[in-house]
Protein backbone atom coordinates (compact mmCIF):
# COMPACT_ATOMS: atom_id res chain seq x y z
CA UNK A 1 0.00 0.00 0.00
CA UNK A 2 2.77 1.88 1.27
CA UNK A 3 4.50 1.10 -2.21
CA UNK A 4 1.52 1.89 -4.15
CA UNK A 5 1.35 5.94 -3.01
CA UNK A 6 4.52 6.49 -3.63
CA UNK A 7 4.60 5.48 -6.67
CA UNK A 8 1.58 7.57 -7.32
CA UNK A 9 3.18 10.34 -5.64
CA UNK A 10 6.33 9.68 -7.94
CA UNK A 11 4.12 9.69 -10.94
CA UNK A 12 2.42 13.08 -10.13
CA UNK A 13 5.93 14.97 -9.70
CA UNK A 14 6.73 13.54 -12.98
CA UNK A 15 3.92 14.89 -14.71
CA UNK A 16 4.16 18.27 -13.00
CA UNK A 17 8.51 18.18 -13.84
CA UNK A 18 7.29 17.47 -17.57
CA UNK A 19 4.35 19.96 -17.70
CA UNK A 20 6.91 23.35 -15.96
CA UNK A 21 9.84 21.63 -18.59
CA UNK A 22 10.91 25.07 -20.42
CA UNK A 23 9.65 24.79 -24.49
CA UNK A 24 11.98 27.70 -25.45
CA UNK A 25 15.39 28.36 -25.49
CA UNK A 26 16.62 31.30 -23.78
CA UNK A 27 15.29 33.94 -26.26
CA UNK A 28 12.84 32.36 -28.30
CA UNK A 29 9.73 34.40 -29.57
CA UNK A 30 7.11 34.95 -27.27
CA UNK A 31 4.48 35.50 -30.43
CA UNK A 32 2.44 32.81 -32.23
CA UNK A 33 3.47 32.76 -35.78
CA UNK A 34 0.02 33.31 -37.38
CA UNK A 35 -0.20 36.28 -35.05
CA UNK A 36 3.04 37.10 -35.50
CA UNK A 37 2.92 37.31 -39.47
CA UNK A 38 -0.49 39.01 -39.71
CA UNK A 39 0.75 41.87 -37.26
CA UNK A 40 3.97 42.59 -39.38
CA UNK A 41 2.70 42.39 -42.64
CA UNK A 42 -0.31 44.91 -41.95
CA UNK A 43 0.17 48.32 -42.47
CA UNK A 44 -0.11 49.58 -39.64
CA UNK A 45 3.56 48.38 -38.52
CA UNK A 46 4.70 50.87 -40.96
CA UNK A 47 5.10 54.87 -40.50
CA UNK A 48 5.83 57.08 -43.98
CA UNK A 49 8.57 59.05 -44.02
CA UNK A 50 6.40 62.41 -43.96
CA UNK A 51 4.88 60.73 -40.21
CA UNK A 52 8.38 60.48 -39.25
CA UNK A 53 9.08 63.98 -40.38
CA UNK A 54 5.88 65.29 -38.30
CA UNK A 55 7.20 63.29 -35.32
CA UNK A 56 10.62 65.32 -35.73
CA UNK A 57 9.43 68.82 -36.19
CA UNK A 58 7.08 68.42 -33.13
CA UNK A 59 9.45 66.60 -30.84
CA UNK A 60 7.66 63.74 -30.26
CA UNK A 61 9.03 61.89 -27.16
CA UNK A 62 6.80 58.97 -27.49
CA UNK A 63 8.36 58.10 -30.43
CA UNK A 64 11.99 56.51 -30.25
CA UNK A 65 13.92 56.15 -33.81
CA UNK A 66 16.38 53.37 -33.98
CA UNK A 67 18.70 53.60 -36.89
CA UNK A 68 20.29 50.20 -37.96
CA UNK A 69 22.76 51.22 -39.94
CA UNK A 70 26.59 50.88 -39.44
CA UNK A 71 28.09 53.70 -37.06
CA UNK A 72 30.18 54.84 -40.15
CA UNK A 73 27.18 55.99 -42.22
CA UNK A 74 25.25 56.90 -39.21
CA UNK A 75 27.83 59.57 -38.39
CA UNK A 76 27.54 60.52 -41.99
CA UNK A 77 23.83 60.68 -42.34
CA UNK A 78 21.49 60.86 -39.54
CA UNK A 79 17.68 61.82 -39.16
CA UNK A 80 16.96 64.48 -36.04
CA UNK A 81 16.51 62.14 -32.70
CA UNK A 82 17.54 59.17 -34.37
CA UNK A 83 19.91 56.44 -32.13
CA UNK A 84 22.33 54.40 -33.85
CA UNK A 85 22.09 50.40 -32.74
CA UNK A 86 23.37 48.62 -36.10
CA UNK A 87 21.59 46.03 -36.90
CA UNK A 88 24.02 42.86 -35.75
CA UNK A 89 24.38 44.33 -32.65
CA UNK A 90 20.47 44.67 -32.25
CA UNK A 91 19.85 41.06 -33.03
CA UNK A 92 23.35 39.78 -30.78
CA UNK A 93 22.29 41.59 -27.58
CA UNK A 94 19.44 41.81 -25.21
CA UNK A 95 16.49 44.20 -26.71
CA UNK A 96 15.69 44.98 -23.51
CA UNK A 97 18.11 47.50 -23.15
CA UNK A 98 16.39 49.52 -26.17
CA UNK A 99 13.16 48.93 -26.29
CA UNK A 100 12.14 47.84 -22.67
CA UNK A 101 10.14 51.50 -22.75
CA UNK A 102 6.68 50.50 -23.35
CA UNK A 103 5.34 53.94 -23.71
CA UNK A 104 7.53 54.68 -26.62
CA UNK A 105 7.18 53.58 -29.89
CA UNK A 106 10.11 52.29 -31.55
CA UNK A 107 10.72 52.80 -34.93
CA UNK A 108 13.29 51.44 -37.24
CA UNK A 109 14.97 52.23 -40.15
CA UNK A 110 17.99 51.72 -42.16
CA UNK A 111 19.79 52.20 -45.87
CA UNK A 112 16.46 50.73 -47.04
CA UNK A 113 13.70 48.72 -46.06
CA UNK A 114 15.28 44.49 -45.85
CA UNK A 115 17.21 45.12 -41.86
CA UNK A 116 14.34 47.24 -40.67
CA UNK A 117 11.94 44.48 -41.48
CA UNK A 118 14.32 42.17 -40.12
CA UNK A 119 14.02 44.14 -36.92
CA UNK A 120 10.52 44.92 -36.39
CA UNK A 121 9.76 40.94 -36.69
CA UNK A 122 12.45 40.62 -34.10
CA UNK A 123 11.35 42.79 -31.74
CA UNK A 124 7.57 42.09 -32.06
CA UNK A 125 8.03 38.37 -32.23
CA UNK A 126 10.02 38.84 -28.49
CA UNK A 127 7.02 40.71 -27.26
CA UNK A 128 7.69 44.42 -28.65
CA UNK A 129 4.47 45.14 -30.07
CA UNK A 130 5.24 48.70 -29.47
CA UNK A 131 7.80 48.55 -32.89
CA UNK A 132 7.36 50.06 -36.20
CA UNK A 133 9.18 50.69 -39.00
CA UNK A 134 9.81 53.81 -41.66
CA UNK A 135 8.80 52.62 -44.69
CA UNK A 136 11.61 52.74 -47.01
CA UNK A 137 14.38 53.68 -44.78
CA UNK A 138 16.77 56.55 -45.45
CA UNK A 139 16.48 55.92 -49.36
CA UNK A 140 13.07 56.96 -49.15
CA UNK A 141 13.74 59.92 -46.78
CA UNK A 142 15.99 61.85 -48.83
CA UNK A 143 13.92 60.88 -51.93
CA UNK A 144 10.42 62.39 -50.19
CA UNK A 145 11.35 65.12 -47.45
CA UNK A 146 15.06 66.10 -48.54
CA UNK A 147 14.27 66.58 -52.35
CA UNK A 148 10.95 67.56 -52.28
CA UNK A 149 9.77 70.90 -54.86
CA UNK A 150 6.56 72.39 -54.92
CA UNK A 151 5.67 72.90 -58.88
CA UNK A 152 2.71 74.75 -60.52
CA UNK A 153 0.72 77.43 -59.82
CA UNK A 154 -1.66 76.63 -56.98
CA UNK A 155 -1.28 74.28 -54.08
CA UNK A 156 -3.86 73.18 -51.55
CA UNK A 157 -3.63 73.59 -47.77
CA UNK A 158 -3.16 70.47 -46.89
CA UNK A 159 -0.21 70.37 -49.91
CA UNK A 160 1.47 73.31 -48.35
CA UNK A 161 0.90 71.49 -44.62
CA UNK A 162 3.08 68.71 -46.23
CA UNK A 163 5.24 70.65 -47.56
CA UNK A 164 5.98 73.03 -44.75
CA UNK A 165 6.39 70.01 -43.03
CA UNK A 166 8.73 68.36 -45.08
CA UNK A 167 10.84 71.50 -45.63
CA UNK A 168 11.26 71.83 -41.66
CA UNK A 169 12.63 68.24 -41.47
CA UNK A 170 14.89 68.89 -44.07
CA UNK A 171 16.15 71.81 -42.39
CA UNK A 172 16.46 69.78 -38.83
CA UNK A 173 18.20 67.40 -41.45
CA UNK A 174 20.57 69.46 -42.98
CA UNK A 175 21.52 71.32 -39.86
CA UNK A 176 22.39 67.81 -38.06
CA UNK A 177 24.19 66.26 -40.16
CA UNK A 178 26.24 69.56 -41.28
CA UNK A 179 27.73 69.88 -37.97
CA UNK A 180 31.06 68.56 -37.14
CA UNK A 181 29.98 64.70 -35.43
CA UNK A 182 30.91 65.87 -31.97
CA UNK A 183 28.45 68.39 -31.42
CA UNK A 184 25.41 66.16 -33.61
CA UNK A 185 25.27 64.43 -30.21
CA UNK A 186 25.25 68.02 -28.06
CA UNK A 187 22.95 68.56 -30.80
CA UNK A 188 20.45 65.65 -30.03
CA UNK A 189 20.78 66.36 -26.68
CA UNK A 190 19.51 70.10 -26.89
CA UNK A 191 16.85 68.70 -28.50
CA UNK A 192 15.55 66.38 -25.89
CA UNK A 193 15.97 68.71 -23.38
CA UNK A 194 13.79 70.84 -24.91
CA UNK A 195 11.52 68.58 -25.45
CA UNK A 196 11.29 67.02 -21.59
CA UNK A 197 11.16 70.94 -21.06
CA UNK A 198 7.79 71.32 -22.60
CA UNK A 199 6.32 67.67 -21.01
CA UNK A 200 5.07 69.61 -17.95
CA UNK A 201 2.35 71.98 -20.10
CA UNK A 202 0.86 74.83 -19.07
CA UNK A 203 1.52 76.46 -15.37
CA UNK B 1 -4.16 -5.03 -15.33
CA UNK B 2 -3.89 -4.72 -11.86
CA UNK B 3 -1.30 -2.09 -12.59
CA UNK B 4 -4.26 0.04 -14.35
CA UNK B 5 -6.20 -0.96 -11.67
CA UNK B 6 -4.01 0.28 -8.64
CA UNK B 7 -3.11 3.12 -10.43
CA UNK B 8 -6.75 4.06 -12.45
CA UNK B 9 -6.24 7.50 -10.77
CA UNK B 10 -3.24 8.09 -11.15
CA UNK B 11 -2.16 7.18 -14.43
CA UNK B 12 -4.98 9.24 -16.49
CA UNK B 13 -3.44 12.16 -15.18
CA UNK B 14 0.31 11.20 -16.16
CA UNK B 15 -0.61 9.70 -19.73
CA UNK B 16 -2.47 13.39 -20.01
CA UNK B 17 0.52 15.49 -18.87
CA UNK B 18 2.77 13.27 -21.43
CA UNK B 19 0.29 14.01 -23.85
CA UNK B 20 0.26 17.55 -23.25
CA UNK B 21 3.88 17.44 -23.18
CA UNK B 22 4.49 15.96 -26.88
CA UNK B 23 2.05 17.98 -28.56
CA UNK B 24 3.09 21.19 -27.02
CA UNK B 25 7.33 19.82 -28.14
CA UNK B 26 6.15 18.71 -31.77
CA UNK B 27 3.55 21.14 -32.39
CA UNK B 28 4.57 23.90 -35.49
CA UNK B 29 2.65 26.15 -33.87
CA UNK B 30 5.32 28.05 -31.41
CA UNK B 31 8.35 29.34 -32.07
CA UNK B 32 10.96 27.42 -29.66
CA UNK B 33 14.38 28.26 -31.12
CA UNK B 34 17.16 30.50 -30.20
CA UNK B 35 16.18 33.56 -31.73
CA UNK B 36 19.77 35.12 -31.94
CA UNK B 37 20.82 31.90 -33.34
CA UNK B 38 18.08 31.81 -36.24
CA UNK B 39 18.52 35.92 -37.02
CA UNK B 40 22.42 35.31 -37.53
CA UNK B 41 22.31 34.61 -41.56
CA UNK B 42 20.03 38.21 -41.49
CA UNK B 43 22.84 40.32 -39.68
CA UNK B 44 25.80 38.88 -41.93
CA UNK B 45 23.36 39.30 -45.27
CA UNK B 46 24.29 35.51 -46.17
CA UNK B 47 20.48 34.73 -46.78
CA UNK B 48 20.68 37.01 -49.32
CA UNK B 49 20.49 35.46 -53.16
CA UNK B 50 20.72 37.97 -56.56
CA UNK B 51 19.57 35.90 -59.42
CA UNK B 52 23.08 35.10 -60.72
CA UNK B 53 23.57 33.45 -57.44
CA UNK B 54 20.73 30.94 -57.98
CA UNK B 55 22.34 29.15 -60.21
CA UNK B 56 25.68 28.15 -57.70
CA UNK B 57 22.95 26.78 -55.20
CA UNK B 58 22.95 23.02 -55.36
CA UNK B 59 19.76 21.07 -54.05
CA UNK B 60 16.50 21.12 -55.32
CA UNK B 61 15.59 24.72 -55.34
CA UNK B 62 11.86 26.24 -54.68
CA UNK B 63 11.05 29.46 -55.87
CA UNK B 64 8.17 31.20 -54.00
CA UNK B 65 6.64 33.76 -54.82
CA UNK B 66 4.69 35.97 -52.50
CA UNK B 67 2.04 36.93 -54.36
CA UNK B 68 3.58 38.04 -57.57
CA UNK B 69 3.41 34.85 -59.93
CA UNK B 70 3.73 36.72 -63.17
CA UNK B 71 6.99 37.65 -62.91
CA UNK B 72 8.19 34.41 -61.40
CA UNK B 73 6.84 32.77 -64.37
CA UNK B 74 8.84 34.61 -66.98
CA UNK B 75 12.39 34.42 -65.33
CA UNK B 76 12.75 31.45 -63.47
CA UNK B 77 12.14 27.68 -65.38
CA UNK B 78 12.27 25.21 -61.72
CA UNK B 79 9.72 24.39 -58.96
CA UNK B 80 7.79 27.65 -58.22
CA UNK B 81 4.69 28.36 -56.30
CA UNK B 82 2.68 30.99 -55.85
CA UNK B 83 1.80 32.09 -52.19
CA UNK B 84 -0.08 34.62 -50.17
CA UNK B 85 2.06 36.26 -48.01
CA UNK B 86 -0.33 36.00 -45.49
CA UNK B 87 -1.43 32.38 -45.80
CA UNK B 88 2.31 31.00 -46.24
CA UNK B 89 1.86 29.80 -42.57
CA UNK B 90 -1.21 27.41 -43.84
CA UNK B 91 -0.30 23.68 -42.77
CA UNK B 92 0.23 22.61 -46.73
CA UNK B 93 2.31 25.44 -47.14
CA UNK B 94 4.75 24.66 -44.50
CA UNK B 95 4.69 20.79 -45.89
CA UNK B 96 5.97 21.72 -49.25
CA UNK B 97 8.61 24.51 -47.84
CA UNK B 98 10.07 21.70 -44.86
CA UNK B 99 9.63 19.09 -47.40
CA UNK B 100 11.92 20.48 -50.01
CA UNK B 101 15.07 19.19 -50.71
CA UNK B 102 17.29 22.05 -50.75
CA UNK B 103 17.00 25.61 -51.32
CA UNK B 104 14.00 27.18 -50.51
CA UNK B 105 13.73 31.01 -51.75
CA UNK B 106 11.65 33.90 -51.00
CA UNK B 107 10.57 36.52 -53.96
CA UNK B 108 8.56 39.42 -53.70
CA UNK B 109 8.09 42.85 -55.67
CA UNK B 110 8.36 44.66 -52.01
CA UNK B 111 11.26 43.53 -50.27
CA UNK B 112 9.86 44.21 -46.98
CA UNK B 113 7.48 41.19 -47.91
CA UNK B 114 10.08 38.40 -48.25
CA UNK B 115 12.49 40.31 -45.14
CA UNK B 116 9.21 39.89 -42.93
CA UNK B 117 8.11 36.28 -44.35
CA UNK B 118 11.87 34.79 -44.08
CA UNK B 119 12.47 36.02 -40.30
CA UNK B 120 9.04 34.33 -39.25
CA UNK B 121 10.06 31.06 -41.10
CA UNK B 122 13.46 31.29 -40.03
CA UNK B 123 12.72 31.83 -36.38
CA UNK B 124 9.95 28.71 -36.88
CA UNK B 125 13.47 26.55 -37.05
CA UNK B 126 13.54 26.64 -41.04
CA UNK B 127 16.80 26.23 -42.37
CA UNK B 128 18.18 26.87 -45.97
CA UNK B 129 15.83 29.41 -46.67
CA UNK B 130 16.86 32.75 -48.64
CA UNK B 131 15.56 35.94 -50.14
CA UNK B 132 15.87 37.09 -53.86
CA UNK B 133 16.45 40.73 -53.79
CA UNK B 134 15.73 40.95 -56.94
CA UNK B 135 14.53 39.54 -60.47
CA UNK B 136 16.04 41.91 -63.63
CA UNK B 137 12.64 42.26 -66.10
Amino acid sequence: MIIRKEFSVLLLLLSLILALLPLTANRSFTAKPDKLLSDVLNEDASFTVDQVAEFIIREDNTVQLIDLRSPEEFRKQAIPGAVNIPYPEFVTKDPEIWLGNKNVRNIFYSAGDIESDYALVYARGLGYDNSYVMAGGVTEWIRTVMETKFTGDRITARENALFETRRRAGEMFTELNSLPDSLKMKFLESKKFSAKKLDGGCE
Amino acid sequence: MKFIKQYWLVLPLFMLAVILVLNRTFSQKNFRYDAVKWAEPSATGSNILTEDQIATLSGEILLISLGNEASIDRQFQGNTMNINPESILEKTNLMRIRKNNGPVILYSGDNSVSARVWMVLSEMGMKNIYILKKIPA
